[in-house]
């Protein structure tokens, strides 16, 4: 290639901010490290304790808890005195463990699998998160234009507004699928702010634990129409995980593009990488399919496999 | 003769909210225990149990859909 064209194609790169390697998908390498952890039940929450360890809210039942130094895993039932299952996982803290059961509770979970405490919530909700001391989860039945997420203390009556995501109005669906288009997914934040976000949607919602909130927009994820979402039995995410780096550089696991020999297998099939300003930094399209980013730091990051293996991604 | 009012308007409702009615090729199962569920609470008596039992058809479709929409 000419000087020419090299400073040609060089200062093109350098006039898009993002970089031109940013655009094209590449080839990740995934290695398995250990495993499995966890059978194919659907994970409906998941918590960090701020060092090596990661608890999954398996199947509404188990709680596995991993530990990506030791390489090793244990799993607790949640000792529920009926049928209920619960959805959701939060670490607050004080190390309190929290997650709701059915729809009307947010319980408290032991060591042992024990119910330590039950608080009524007074009304249906979806989902349950936490930050610092905080609960953070969805009431089932707000309108539209009102916040998604509140939070409050455990034991506080009065809640607050969590976050800038608001309720979405889908006038041409029965309202439990508007309620479903309106479901609201948090991952890890590792720079003090909290990603969520909507299931059609590839913007992600930063929320610091105060509330305050920055939106950002993943360039390269796709947009979904809602009645594909509501209608497909396995629905194309543009986002199903956010993983974000003490630095700030966030991790995204959307759907991608699944192959036909593994397509019922769980997971999503693109990483993506993003600075603290949502500047692309690359994607890469994942050899299997891949559940949730459990740790990441330096270019590389630890996931959950769709055969539940713990793997790793390397640079 | 009201029950059986009722239980026509759900019927239509279904069929004509599209959220709701379709029972599409890939469903999966979550609409069609939506529409049984819509069933059932038609054959409730009393009119506001009735009202109640359509509300948890609705949240228990939501849970179902959950999982696909948001589940790891």
């Amino acid at each position: 290639m000419g000087i020419t064209r090299r400073l040609g194609l060089a200062l093109c790169c350098g006039a898009l901010s993002s970089g031109c390697g940013a655009h094209q998908v590449t080839a990740a390498t995934l290695e398995p490290v250990f495993g499995p952890v966890v059978p194919t039940e659907v994970i409906s929450g998941r918590a960090v304790d701020g060092g090596p360890g990661v608890t999954l809210m398996v199947g509404g039942t188990t709680l596995v808890h991993v530990d990506l130094e030791t390489r090793t895993h244990r799993d607790t039932r949640v000792l529920l005195p009926d049928a209920e299952r619960c959805w959701g996982l939060a670490r607050l803290s004080d190390g309190a463990v929290w997650t709701l059961k059915g729809r009307d509770a947010a319980i408290r979970i032991g060591e042992d699998g024990r119910v330590l405490q039950t608080l009524p919530l007074g009304s249906p909700h979806f989902g349950l998160f936490g930050v610092a001391d905080r609960l953070i989860v969805q009431p089932a039945a707000v309108a539209a234009g009102g916040a998604a997420l509140v939070s409050n203390r455990p034991g506080d009556v009065h809640r607050i507004p969590w976050g800038d995501l608001v309720v979405r109005s889908f006038d041409q669906f029965a309202s439990g699928a508007a309620a479903a288009l309106n479901l609201v997914s948090c991952g890890v934040g590792g720079a003090g702010e909290v990603p969520c976000w909507f299931p059609d949607e590839p913007v992600v919602s930063l929320i610091r634990a105060d509330g305050s909130a920055r939106r950002i927009e993943l360039a390269g994820l796709p947009r979904v129409a809602p009645e594909q979402l509501i209608n497909a039995s396995a629905p194309a995410r543009p986002i199903r995980d956010v993983f974000i780096e003490v630095d700030g550089t966030i991790w995204v696991l959307s759907t991608g593009k699944p192959l036909d020999a593994a397509k019922d297998t769980p997971g999503g099939w693109l990483l993506a990488r993003y600075g603290r300003s949502g500047e692309p930094i690359d994607r890469r399209a994942l050899p299997e399919p891949v559940r949730l980013v459990l740790r990441a730091g330096g270019g590389r990051a630890l996931v959950l496999t769709g055969l539940g293996m713990v793997a790793e991604v390397l640079p | 003769m009201v029950k059986r009012s009722l239980y026509g308007a759900l019927a239509v409702f279904a069929w004509l909210v599209p959220g709701a009615s379709i029972v599409h090729a890939q469903d999966d199962g979550c609409t069609t225990r939506l529409l049984m569920c819509y069933e059932r609470a038609a054959r409730i008596e009393n009119f506001w149990y009735r009202w109640a039992a359509g509300l948890d058809c609705e949240l228990d479709y939501t849970s179902c859909v959950r999982q696909k929409l948001v589940g790891y």
